[in-house]
Order: structure tokens, then C-alpha cells, then sequence
């Protein structure tokens, strides 16, 4: 099983590379849960086409102990399991402790030996790197972690703090920074500015996302680039960077072995 | 709020669980909290605290250390602890504070013991679960340490799940392991209580075991489903009870099916209600019907649930507020329970009360009247049982 952490600031377009990488790995015959965990709860909304998806949090406030893996897990485009972490009461309680509970009882539901996914994504929100977090990239969830960033400053902040809280964890052998995905909004030197950043902390940019009017187009209708317009360029795109990380992420781990 | 306890003391947490597990066991076991979580465990949970040279500390959380997660400080303090007392091993396990702000403890007892070269290993603790799930996590983690891979003994038994704190009367463990003797099997460990590391680490070459309470069941399902050996769950208490028991030990050994010895009433429950740790709860009735064909007993058990060892009628309560609530149901019923309960009912009447300390309950208040129940000794307790229900008619 594949374990992959995409992180990324707030509204990047880290959910919508998420879902798209989802949708386009689920169509090349892989069962692939995505795992939403930004108190927002829309990672997979376009993927499941569900106006509100439940989350893990709510079902354990409104069921306690007796939520089952059926209140949480909802299938989607291509048979992908999609599940949201969810977060506590605006305002009160901690985001970072909800995404702990959620990830503490999907364990204890056994969620990974009774769906058995090929690739989990863990699709997360990188403003904030608490404990909570950082959970993802600990032991025994993801192996491998792609940051999503534009080359607007903020974007770069975020990606530069995420790739610190990875490094912190290197002696425990927790999961590697396999590189950033740039997700472009057309700013002028974008490319350089990314490329200059990457390597200043000591990775490379894997892929460019070309900026897509399609993107918007396809949530409008609720739905992933890849599942509404199959055959657009952007499409393709996705497709690649699917391929490409499958190949990073498998390399890696036979040269781990 | 059901575990909102306005006239019981609060339970014993998981964290002293975890300690009392270990404690003896020749390692250090970091409390990872403010200091009042240490005392909680060294002054009213443990039993065996007093004159102990056990290495138990706590971490001195601060405030600032929190708020900046400063893992570093903790990861020191351990090292330098370490150095000057050279633990055969160091467990860390949390509190509410570091339960909050996700420490990893796995992670930070990776880190220990890449530095030291000392076995390390991490539980996550909150403080907000029941002294029994800390216990469990405890056994469960140190048989995984150190359990050595090897060929199984005939007639060996392992005891699984006696603690200080469910068998805090300090005969009973010694009855336990004669009644195993007596009935043909040899004790190779008891975990973890009054067993040596060298004898927990055979654990894994017993014929059989038996889970005494539940902080038992995890580390029982693990060496089952590792190695194969199968468990049973019960405690001998009463004569004809604890010859139920040692056969159906005798038949888990033969045919490696595991089972829980739990009888059913005649009548349904209505005339004694037990309250506590569900295996010793079950037990008792077992023994009150096998030895003294009482019927009408229900169950109640408090800390961790396990439904899976809930007859028909049985309850489990999660706080105060349930236990009241099962004692006004079934009110005229002779409650055995741990003496704090009878606070619960003002107005309450002696005999429909038979005092059964509980340690994570009230600590050291009644220990003086705690009671040994393995094999025949049982039978003072069923005898006064059997005068309270007669003077309640």
C-alpha cells in the first residue's frame, strides 16, 4: 500500500490536485482512498459529488462509540473511498486534535484491512504544522509527502515550514519530502521563483500545473478535471503527474528496502 | 458529562496503569505531564508505592514547553536520567496536556533509543481512558519488546491482566498461582505482576492462558494470533467455580479453541447486583451460581467495556451517573460494590449493601477490607452474602 501526504497553504489547489491525482490513479485501476484533513471537509467533495460530505468528527459527536466505517467512508468516482476528518466548533476546541481522533478511529475501525486500498492520499491543510498536523507524516501513515505551492510568498512560507516539521522527524524515520508540485496562478518568474525556493531547501519541483479555465469549469459541476473533461490537455496533465508519482514513490521504496 | 464525578473520587487513569504494569520490571517509566499526573499514580493508585525503589517519574511538563512543543527538553531530560541510572528499558506515556497537543510518543521513543541503545517504546496515554486500557497497552507493548520467540511447554500457564490494581489484595496473586499448581499446570509468568523479566519473556512458550481481567484480553489475542496459544477468561473464585474454569483451561489446551467461562443465571438478574472490573464481576457470579446455586445476578461493570463478555441483562457504566442509575434500577437487589457506591444512594440500607473495595476507585480508604476471593476463600464472602440476603428477606 501506497501512503502519500499532499500538503499544502489553504486554498492552493492542494484538495483539487488531491481529488485529480485520486481520479486519475483510481482510472488506471487502482482502489485509492483519499483522506481529507482540513477542518473544511471539501477534499473530496468533487469526487464523491455530495454537497456536504460527513466527517469522521461529526459522526463521532453525534454517535460516540458506536460509529461504524459505513458513517465515515462514502464511495465515489471510480469506486475511490473518500473519507473527511472534519474539525470541532468554530471558534472552541483544536483542529489539530480532530485530525488525531479521526486518524485514531479509522484504526480502531481496522479501515485499511477492511477496504484494503492500493494508495491512501492524505490530502492536508500545511498553514498550520501542530502535532495534529503533522500527524500524517508519522509512523505508520504516510511514506511520502508532496508539498503544492504557488509562487505567490505565502504558499513558499508554508511549504518551507512543512519541509522543516520533515525534517525534524528524519531520525525517526518518518516519511521524505519527495518534492513540490507547482500549482500555477501565472505570476511573473513563477517557475524560477519555485525552482530557486525547492532548492534552497533541498528538493526539486516534480511537476507544473499548467493554470486550467477547465479546473473551475468541472467544479461547478462537482465533479474532478479528469472524471469531466477526459480528454482535455489539463486531463492529461493530471495523468502524468499520477504516473510520475507512482514511479518516485515505488523507486523509493525498493531503494528503502 | 455521564463521567462528570461529583461524589466519587476520579478512577484510576490509564497512565498509572501503564506504570503499575512495569513497575519492578528493572526499566524507567517517564510520566510525560505536569507533576500533579505523577502524584496521582505514586500517592493513591499504586498500592506497592510506599519503600518502592521503582523508577516512575515524572517529566515536569511546563507550560512553555507545551505551547512551543519542545520535545527536545523531555528527550534530554530522559537521556540524562538514563545515563545515571541505566534502565534495562524506558516506556514514556502521556497525560491530558500532551494528549492535546499530539506528542508523539512513538516517535520520541524511537529517538530515546536510537541514542541511548536502551528499548524504548512510547504509549499514548491521554489520561482520559480507565487505568485498565493503560494496563493493556503496558502488557501488550513489553510482551512485544521482549517476548522470545519459542517452542511451546506442556502444562506451562501464563497469567494475563493482574496488576496492582485489580489485585491489589496482596494474597490473591500467590492463591492464584498455587490454584494453577495445584491443578496440574506450572505458572511461567504473570503479567505483569510479581514475574521477573526473565519469565515474561517465556511467555510466549506457554501451553495455555488465562486472562484474569481485561487489561489481559489485548496481550491474550496477540499471543494467539502470533503464536497460537490459546486463552481462557476467568478467575477461579469458589470451589465447583474454579473446577469450571481449570477444565475448560485443560480443554483450550488440547484443542487450542479459546473460551470465557461465564455462567447464566437460572433467573434473570433482580437479586444481587455486581459493580467492577468485568472478569472479577463475572467470576464472583459464576461462583455464587455454581457453588451456591443463587440465580438473579446482574452484572455491572465499570472502566473499559467489553460487550463481548456481557451476558443478556448485563449493563456496563461509564461514570458515576450510570452507576447510580443501575443501583436505583435495581433497587432491593443486594449490591456488591466498592464502599464510595453507597454514597451514590442516600438513604441506602446496610444489609442491601455488601462492601467490595475496589482500588481504582477508592485507593487506599478500604484496603483493609478487601477481599481475597481465589479458589475456597471465596467462600467467607458467599457466606456473607448469603446472611445479608437472608436479613433482607
Amino acid at each position: 500500500m501506497l501512503r502519500i501526504a499532499v500538503y499544502g497553504k489553504g486554498g492552493i489547489g492542494k484538495s483539487t490536485t488531491s481529488a485529480n491525482l485520486s481520479a486519475a490513479l483510481a482510472q488506471k485501476g487502482y482502489r485509492v482512498m483519499q483522506i481529507g484533513c482540513d477542518p473544511k471537509a471539501d477534499s473530496t467533495r468533487n469526487i464523491c459529488g455530495l454537497k456536504e460530505m460527513p466527517t469522521v468528527l461529526d459522526a463521532i459527536r453525534e454517535k460516540g462509540s458506536a460509529v461504524k466505517l459505513e458513517d465515515i467512508v462514502k464511495e465515489g468516482y471510480h469506486g475511490i473511498l473518500c473519507v473527511e476528518a472534519g474539525g470541532p466548533t468554530p471558534g472552541i476546541g483544536c483542529a489539530g486534535r480532530g485530525i488525531i481522533t479521526a486518524f485514531e478511529k479509522l484504526e480502531e475501525l481496522h479501515a485499511f484491512s477492511v477496504y484494503q486500498p492500493d494508495i491512501v492520499i492524505y490530502d492536508v491543510l500545511g498553514d498550520v504544522v501542530c502535532g495534529g498536523f503533522a500527524m500524517p507524516i508519522r509512523d505508520g501513515y504516510a511514506r511520502h509527502v508532496f508539498v503544492v505551492t504557488s509562487g505567490e510568498r505565502m504558499a513558499l512560507y508554508a511549504a518551507g515550514n512543512i519541509a522543516e516539521a520533515i525534517s525534524n522527524f528524519k531520525r525517526r524515520g518518518y516519511a521524505s519530502l519527495e518534492g513540490l508540485i507547482l500549482n500555477s496562478r501565472n505570476i511573473e518568474r513563477e517557475q524560477e521563483i519555485v525552482e530557486q525556493f525547492a532548492e534552497e531547501i533541498g528538493t526539486k519541483v516534480q511537476k507544473i500545473i499548467p493554470r486550467d479555465a477547465l479546473i473551475q469549469s468541472a467544479e461547478d459541476m462537482q465533479k474532478t478535471v479528469v472524471e469531466a473533461y477526459p480528454d482535455s490537455q489539463i486531463s492529461r496533465e493530471y495523468d502524468s503527474l499520477a504516473d510520475l508519482v507512482l514511479k518516485i514513490c515505488r523507486e523509493k521504496e525498493q531503494k528503502d528496502e | 458529562m455521564n463521567r462528570l464525578n461529583k461524589i466519587l473520587p476520579p478512577f484510576a487513569p490509564d497512565y498509572s496503569g501503564v506504570c503499575s504494569v512495569l513497575y519492578g520490571l528493572g526499566g524507567m517509566t517517564v510520566i510525560h505531564g505536569p507533576e500533579g499526573c505523577t502524584g496521582n499514580y505514586t500517592g493513591y493508585d499504586e498500592p506497592r508505592w510506599f519503600g518502592a525503589d521503582v523508577e516512575t517519574v515524572g517529566s515536569g511538563l511546563r507550560e512553555i514547553d507545551a505551547i512551543l512543543g519542545n520535545e527536545e527538553r523531555l528527550i534530554s531530560q530522559i537521556k540524562e536520567a538514563a545515563k545515571r541510572s541505566k534502565p534495562a528499558f524506558i516506556c514514556i506515556t502521556g497525560t491530558p496536556i500532551p494528549m492535546m497537543t499530539g506528542t508523539d510518543f512513538k516517535g520520541i521513543a524511537a529517538e530515546v533509543e536510537y541514542e541511548t541503545g536502551i528499548p524504548s517504546f512510547g504509549i499514548s496515554t491521554t489520561g482520559f481512558a480507565y487505568y485498565d486500557a493503560g494496563a493493556s497497552a503496558a502488557m501488550l507493548a513489553y510482551t512485544k519488546k521482549f517476548g522470545k520467540i519459542q517452542t511451546q511447554k506442556e502444562n506451562t500457564i501464563g497469567i494475563l491482566g493482574v496488576n496492582a490494581i485489580d489485585f491489589s489484595h496482596r494474597e490473591m496473586l500467590y492463591d492464584l498461582k498455587r490454584e494453577c499448581e495445584k491443578r496440574g499446570f506450572s505458572v511461567t509468568a504473570s503479567l505483569c505482576m510479581d514475574a521477573s523479566p526473565e519469565q515474561i519473556r517465556e511467555i510466549c512458550s506457554v501451553s495455555v492462558n488465562l486472562v484474569v481481567s481485561g487489561s489481559g484480553l489485548q496481550t491474550a489475542q496477540y499471543l494467539y494470533e502470533k503464536f497460537e496459544i490459546p486463552y481462557v477468561t476467568g478467575i477461579p473464585i469458589g470451589k465447583t467455580a474454579s473446577d469450571l474454569v481449570f477444565e475448560t483451561v485443560k480443554r483450550s489446551a488440547f484443542d487450542h479453541v479459546c473460551r470465557n467461562v461465564i455462567l447464566q443465571p437460572q433467573a434473570a438478574g433482580g437479586r444481587i447486583l455486581i459493580l467492577g472490573e468485568r472478569v472479577m464481576a463475572n467470576s464472583i457470579r459464576n461462583c455464587l451460581i455454581a457453588d451456591h446455586g443463587i440465580s438473579g445476578i446482574q452484572v455491572c461493570s465499570i472502566f473499559t467495556p467489553h460487550p463481548e463478555w456481557m451476558l443478556p441483562g448485563d449493563v456496563h457504566a461509564d461514570g458515576e451517573k450510570e452507576i447510580a442509575e443501575a443501583m436505583r434500577e435495581k433497587n432491593g437487589a443486594l449490591v456488591i460494590g466498592d464502599p464510595l457506591f453507597h454514597r451514590l444512594i442516600p438513604g441506602m440500607q446496610e444489609d442491601t449493601f455488601l462492601d467490595f473495595p475496589i482500588q481504582a476507585v477508592s485507593s487506599k480508604v478500604y484496603r483493609d477490607g478487601q477481599w481475597n476471593l481465589i479458589g475456597e476463600r471465596a467462600e467467607l464472602f458467599a457466606q456473607e452474602i448469603e446472611r445479608k440476603m437472608r436479613r433482607k428477606g
